[in-house]
């Protein structure tokens, strides 16, 4: 029984300091992560020059915009790759090779001037969830916190059910909801740790064993790995005989009518004008999208001058490890879905983010408990949780601010913004400090929040000439919906500012 | 079902494993050969290079990297930066550091990024400020 006790008093105190250092990576991942589910509409919403509606699928004229956007590139006839428009993306983009994409509007099939657009914003918000803008170390920390939390989640799982079975109540606010909320989102939990862990850990562990594998001939496990379980689409060179190609929108109709399971997606051009000519359609099914997502698409290979089918790749010629790793993707990066399923994401983060903020809260008030046995009520952790939970909201969208509030054409555009956004961040850290209470330090974040989200619309509708308004009766819904977005968030902060104080349940937070 | 996991384990690591490089050497006639490429070794097809000048910020030479991976380029006459730009997070850049027969004839122009050190130094101010006063709170309690 002594030993049990032992075991039991180790495993609680592994779960706890485990957690209090998952939770510093963790989350800020899941924030940054949060707000990475919207990145294509939050992408529409950075360049001014994908402002556009979204076309009909069944309209866009293919013939007139693969062939303006080809002319742009400089008319290459290989590794040529067309994004087609979505709900997730109005516009069409082109690529050869690795060259950058151009994009190209379906109402008029004109080239978007995007030369001075980069993505900044969704960019940054996407390397801070992967590694903490730390690069290669803070992927490997990310990933360590990532295994972390499958530790803190067996655990935890194992320490509830026992405590159900002893029947013995834990009676703290933060324990309860920490628990039932954990228990709730154990799926996404899974599914993100799992995920962070692969790809933060196994990332840098993997070029051992290819370099043993090869005896010294190989670090990267990737060559060795991916000839054996993607199906190449395309494997014919160019004959060097020149051939007439059939139109864009002739091949389109013909693969549509042939593969009718297929939601096609990109389109790939190989060896074009020439003999040996390859189109290559690609999507997922639309009665599996969760095995044909991202990693595993579906294909149908057609001749380019005769529409002949050459090849058609379904889940039957896949690998059994493409299509794990297909669903594996679908869950963490939702490639396909479109706003319902992403706004079940944001809420899952969102509850996952306080989970994870109530679990710090438990640590948090038996030391404030201690120490204000001992008169001693000052303590760095509160404060620097305050500045990591908190702080880090009006941080982000003081960024969304500066994007627009700064001349697209100034110098060091991109430096200022990031470098404001971690400005702003240690003043918040500075503030929680100042001010003795946290609830004080959180009020004047949220004004800010609501400030900042505010003025990026009006500025945002300022710089483009897009206000929500105009976006409502354009029917460009992405950027409304965006706009919309921001908009709920700035209000809601501002009203939960002003009545911080009549709100009872907050009162737990006095004195911290 | 095992075999399964572990490919999808190594396979999940070697998708990522996916960065730019490119290097330069220098033929000794004033020309140098310009090599890009994925850290995969699959070459950079596609990908703009740009040879930007150092004195004047300007772009002196503009062109994709063709199927063989590499471009043979003239070596600038002034300091020079290459840039390869294969799209957003594909982006790299180097100082050049191949000089022409002669060395460089015109001298870099000394830029100093205001928002970096603007935003650094203030973000460090803060910080520590905020450690600072936290200790010196401490000691008020501790003494009283």
């Amino acid at each position: 029984m002594q030993v049990q006790n032992i075991y039991l008093k180790y495993l609680k105190e592994s779960h706890l300091y485990l957690g209090l250092f998952a939770i510093l990576f963790f989350y800020i991942s899941t924030f940054f992560g949060t707000i990475t589910v919207l990145k294509p509409y939050l992408n529409s919403w950075e360049s001014p020059s994908k402002h556009i509606t979204l076309i009909d699928k069944e309209k866009i004229d293919l013939d007139s915009s693969i062939n303006a956007g080809l002319n742009q590139l400089g008319n290459p006839t290989n590794k040529i790759k067309i994004t087609l428009p979505s709900s997730l993306k109005t516009s069409i983009s082109m690529k050869f090779g690795h060259s950058e994409k151009i994009y190209i509007d379906p109402n008029t099939n004109k080239i978007l001037d995007s030369s001075k657009e980069e993505n900044l914003l969704s960019d940054f918000f996407n390397q801070m969830h992967i590694s903490v803008n730390m690069s290669r170390p803070g992927q490997i920390l990310m990933g360590l916190a990532s295994i972390s939390i499958i530790f803190l989640t067996i655990s935890g799982i194992y320490l509830w059910l026992l405590n159900r079975k002893k029947r013995s109540k834990e009676k703290s606010f933060w324990f309860r909801w920490h628990k039932d909320i954990s228990l709730i989102m154990l799926p996404y939990i899974i599914v993100f740790a799992l995920s962070g862990a692969v790809l933060g850990v196994m990332l840098l562990a993997s070029s051992p064993f290819a370099y043993s594998a090869t005896d010294g001939k190989e670090t990267i496990m990737g060559k060795l790995v991916r000839p054996a379980v993607f199906t190449r689409a395309v494997k014919i060179r160019a004959s060097g005989e020149k051939a007439q190609m059939l139109e864009f929108s002739k091949l389109h109709e013909k693969a549509k009518s042939n593969y009718s399971n297929l939601h096609i997606k990109e389109i790939s051009l190989y060896n074009w004008k020439d003999k040996n000519s390859r189109i290559v359609f690609s999507g997922y099914l639309k009665d599996n999208s969760i095995l044909t997502a991202r990693v595993n698409r579906a294909h149908l290979v057609l001749n380019g001058e005769t529409g002949e089918i050459v090849r058609k790749i379904g889940l039957e010629n896949t690998h059994g490890g493409a299509q794990f790793l297909s669903a594996f993707y679908f869950f963490h990066f939702i490639t396909d879905e479109g706003a319902i399923f992403r706004a079940i994401y944001v809420i899952l983060g969102i509850a996952f983010a306080i989970s994870l903020v109530f679990g710090a809260f438990i640590w948090i008030e038996r030391k404030l408990s201690k120490l204000k046995e001992q008169k001693k009520f000052f303590h760095i952790i509160p404060k620097i949780t305050t500045a990591f939970t908190i702080g880090i909201i009006p941080a982000t969208t003081f960024s969304l601010f500066l994007y627009w509030a700064l001349d697209f054409n100034m110098d060091n555009r991109n430096t200022w913004i990031i470098g404001g956004f971690y400005t702003m961040w240690s003043f918040t850290f500075l503030y929680s400090v100042y001010k003795k209470d946290a609830l004080d330090a959180t009020k004047l974040f949220m004004y800010l929040n609501a400030i900042f989200l505010i003025l990026a619309v009006l500025l945002h509708g300022n710089a483009t000439n897009m206000y929500i308004w105009n976006s409502f009766s354009n029917s460009i819904w992405d950027i409304f919906a965006m706009d919309l977005f921001f908009l709920i968030c700035g209000v809601l902060s501002f009203l939960f500012a002003k009545n911080m104080d009549r709100l009872n349940f907050l009162n737990r937070f006095r004195g911290y | 079902m095992l075999k399964v996991f572990i490919t999808t384990i190594i396979l999940q690591v070697s998708l990522l494993s996916h960065s730019l490089v490119f290097d330069a050497i220098d033929n000794e006639d004033g020309t140098m050969e310009i090599m890009g490429m994925f850290s995969t070794g699959v070459s950079a097809e596609g990908a703009t290079l740009k040879v930007i000048s150092l004195a004047t910020n300007k772009i002196i030479y503009e062109k994709r990297i063709p199927a063989s991976g590499s471009l043979m380029v003239n070596i600038p006459k002034e300091p020079y930066k290459l840039l390869l730009d294969s799209g957003p997070g594909h982006r790299i850049e180097k100082n050049g550091f191949i000089e022409p027969i002669g060395g460089f004839t015109k001298v870099m122009a000394k830029k100093i990024n205001y928002a970096f050190y603007t935003t650094l130094i203030l973000s460090i101010l803060f910080i520590l400020s905020a450690f600072v006063l936290h200790f010196i709170r401490i000691k008020r309690v501790s003494s009283s």
